[in-house]
């Protein structure tokens, strides 16, 4: 059975696609077969962090909602890894649709089941548009995990109730909280126990700020290819909560 | 022979009742008043009416007897006051004047005889054309309702959907529906039963159908309400559920707000199939269980009503059933008409004869469809048919 993982973050810009990006080639490098969905029909990204060129000709996320194509037939292996990503969109028609006529709020849940038996998936990340809706819902209510991704600005961590509050009524047990592009000089003693009395939950890993990642030629999938990033530890430790059976929370 | 009612306060004149006599007429003398109080007419072909009595109240006898059915020619007589016959013959009557001869009086009549009774032919056509012009009118409405029905099921690979279909009379509150919903993913299935019969129903029959199909069709991007997320946590919306519950309930909330006082509603069975799967979530909306007929033999399961008939009330909760078929299983939807045939005798069908029939196994939709018409016939056998009868086979043919 695969372990289905949501991403989500509460404002936009915390590297929820990078993290998903790099989570993906570590289970893919550690053996599993992975599949990253991308559900984020209003601003997609996961197929660019790949590489991955857009075609209008072939078959996506939306085009799969709006009957144009099968679930299947949407995803793209990565060159020399058991890891299929599934695009969200390419072009413009497929949202078209969706906006004017909407779909039906099955087939997300449809496409994880048929896309984890048909690759023989042990993992599903499913990137999510940021905040609450509807995809959100109801990916994060068909987890095991939720992977919320938070930067250490005020602003983010004003959202942490909310996204617990999710998790908690969707039923989503296993939450794991990243924060991600930390500014160099914020020690981690003084964020992690900000961070983690906002969401009541421990914090999983601090991922630093990569200037090389914010530039036009950022490359975001690099943890396999420089296994010695600063980085790298910490996808390694969300991966492993993410496999879990322990639920992660806060020592009593 | 002629009936003939003098209509007179007093004794007509002897020479005119001795004319009548030897006309060879059926005579009786009445007054006004005795015409009037009477229960019941006896035929009457002419009026022959005393220029006395005045005309409005002839007129108001021959109202009576229309009512009746006779339509006497209005004839009025007088002996010796010419002048009275005027207001008579104003108002439409024909008139009688001495002598009184028998010849002449005769043939009078004969002729007001025949006026009467070309009077009474014409009406009866009059109202048989009314009849005929009702038939054709209700007969269009017979084309237009199955015009509400669909003209081809869509059929996916591996299954078979067969239907019977036979209303009470001319029209019906029966209906069923079979259509692609979610890009041909899914396949939405109908089968209901609008309360009473004739042409009320069939109204509400076309109303409800086309509010339940075009709601499911056009529903857009659902409410996260709708599809019942937690309570158990993990339980997940499947493709079609939000779309069978939408069209439900916005079907109910339609017809409470707008036709609550009319007293019409439905119970129905709205099952949305995903083909591949053989998965079925659905709404019985207060409907005769169907019954899942096991292809392998096991016990028939009955899917129960997840909510109220739908019309009644507003606010009214829907719940969705699930249910599975695999290859060889076949689900039998009805309508109480089936149920409830009476033969003869007035005794029911009932359900348990009709599970007799379906714990005979499936084999082909049509077969089992066949053989609940066979024992619905033999059961009825000379009795009129009571109420519309509806019946789909869902079978599962492949894998």
């Amino acid at each position: 059975m695969a372990r289905v993982v949501t991403m989500h973050s509460y404002r936009g810009g915390t590297g929820k696609s990078s993290t998903a990006a790099n989570m993906a080639l570590l289970f893919a490098a550690g053996g599993l077969r992975v599949g990253v969905l991308d559900t984020d029909i209003q601003s997609p990204a996961v197929d660019a962090i790949f590489g991955l060129e857009p075609d209008p000709s072939m078959c996506t996320f939306a085009d799969y909602l709006v009957g144009r194509c099968e679930i299947e037939d949407a995803a793209r292996p990565v060159d020399g890894m058991d890891l299929f990503v599934v695009p969200s969109r390419a072009g413009l028609t497929a949202i078209n649709e969706i906006m004017t006529s909407g779909y039906d709020l099955g087939l997300l849940n449809e496409a994880v089941l048929r896309l984890t038996a048909s690759l023989a998936l042990d993992v599903l990340i499913m990137d999510t548009h940021t905040g609450i809706n509807t995809e959100t819902v109801t990916a994060v209510a068909g987890s095991d995990a939720m992977v919320i991704v938070t930067r250490a600005h005020r602003l983010d961590l004003a959202g942490a109730g909310e996204s617990v509050a999710l998790a908690d009524r969707l039923g989503c047990r296993q939450r794991i909280v990243v924060v991600n592009m930390v500014p160099e000089g914020i020690e981690d003693g003084d964020l992690v126990p900000r961070v983690e009395q906002a969401y009541g939950l421990p914090v999983a890993a601090v991922l630093p700020y990569v200037p090389a990642m914010a530039g036009p030629d950022g490359a975001h999938v690099f943890v396999t290819a420089d296994p010695g990033h600063a980085s790298a530890a910490g996808y390694h430790d969300i991966n492993a909560l993410v496999m879990s059976d322990t639920v992660c929370r806060l020592p009593s | 022979m002629t009936s003939v009612l003098v209509l007179d306060d007093d004794s007509p004149p002897p020479a005119l009742r001795r004319a009548l006599a030897e006309a060879g007429v059926r005579v009786r003398v009445h007054s006004p008043a005795d015409v009037l109080a009477a229960e019941r007419i006896p035929e009457v072909d002419v009026l022959l009416a005393s220029a006395a009595v005045p005309p409005n109240i002839v007129r108001a006898v021959a109202r009576r007897m229309d009512e009746e059915g006779w339509r006497p020619t209005l004839l009025a007589y007088t002996e010796h006051d010419f002048g009275a016959l005027e207001g008579h013959v104003h108002g439409g009557a024909d008139y009688l004047m001495p002598p009184f001869l028998t010849s002449l009086v005769r043939a009078r009549l004969g002729t007001c005889h025949e006026q009467a009774e070309l009077s009474r032919a014409l009406r009866l056509a009059g109202g048989e054309a009314d009849l005929h012009r009702y038939e054709r009118e209700l007969e269009i409405g017979r084309e237009i309702q199955l015009g509400f029905l669909p003209d081809s099921l869509p059929t996916p690979a591996g299954w078979d959907i067969d239907v019977r279909y036979r209303p009470a009379r001319t029209v019906a509150g029966d209906f069923y529906d079979v259509f692609e919903l979610v890009n041909r993913r899914r396949l939405g299935l109908v089968v209901a039963d609008v309360c009473d019969k004739g042409v009320g129903a069939a109204l509400f029959m076309a109303l409800i159908r086309s509010l339940l199909r075009h709601t499911a069709e056009h529903g857009g991007v659902h409410g996260l309400k709708s599809v019942d997320l937690p309570g158990d946590a993990r339980s997940m919306p499947v493709a079609g559920a939000a779309t069978l519950l939408n069209a439900v309930e916005a079907t109910n909330e339609y017809l409470t707000r707008n036709h609550v006082h009319q007293g019409y509603f439905a119970t129905m069975f709205f099952a949305v199939l995903d083909p591949v799967t053989g998965g079925l979530v659905y709404i019985n909306g207060g409907h005769n269980p169907p019954v899942l007929i096991r292809g392998d033999g096991g016990a028939p399961l009955v899917l129960d009503p997840t909510g109220p008939a739908v019309g009644v009330l507003r606010d009214s909760t829907f719940t969705l059933g699930h249910a599975h078929l695999d290859p060889g299983d076949l689900l039998f939807i009805y309508t109480d008409g089936v149920t409830e045939a009476r033969d003869p005798h007035r005794a029911f069908f009932g359900e348990d004869r009709m599970l007799d029939v379906l714990r005979e196994g499936a084999g082909s939709g049509d077969d089992l469809l066949r053989r609940v018409d066979g024992a619905l016939t033999g059961f009825v056998g000379t009795a009129e048919q009571s109420d519309d009868i509806t019946m789909l086979a869902l079978h599962r043919t492949g894998p």
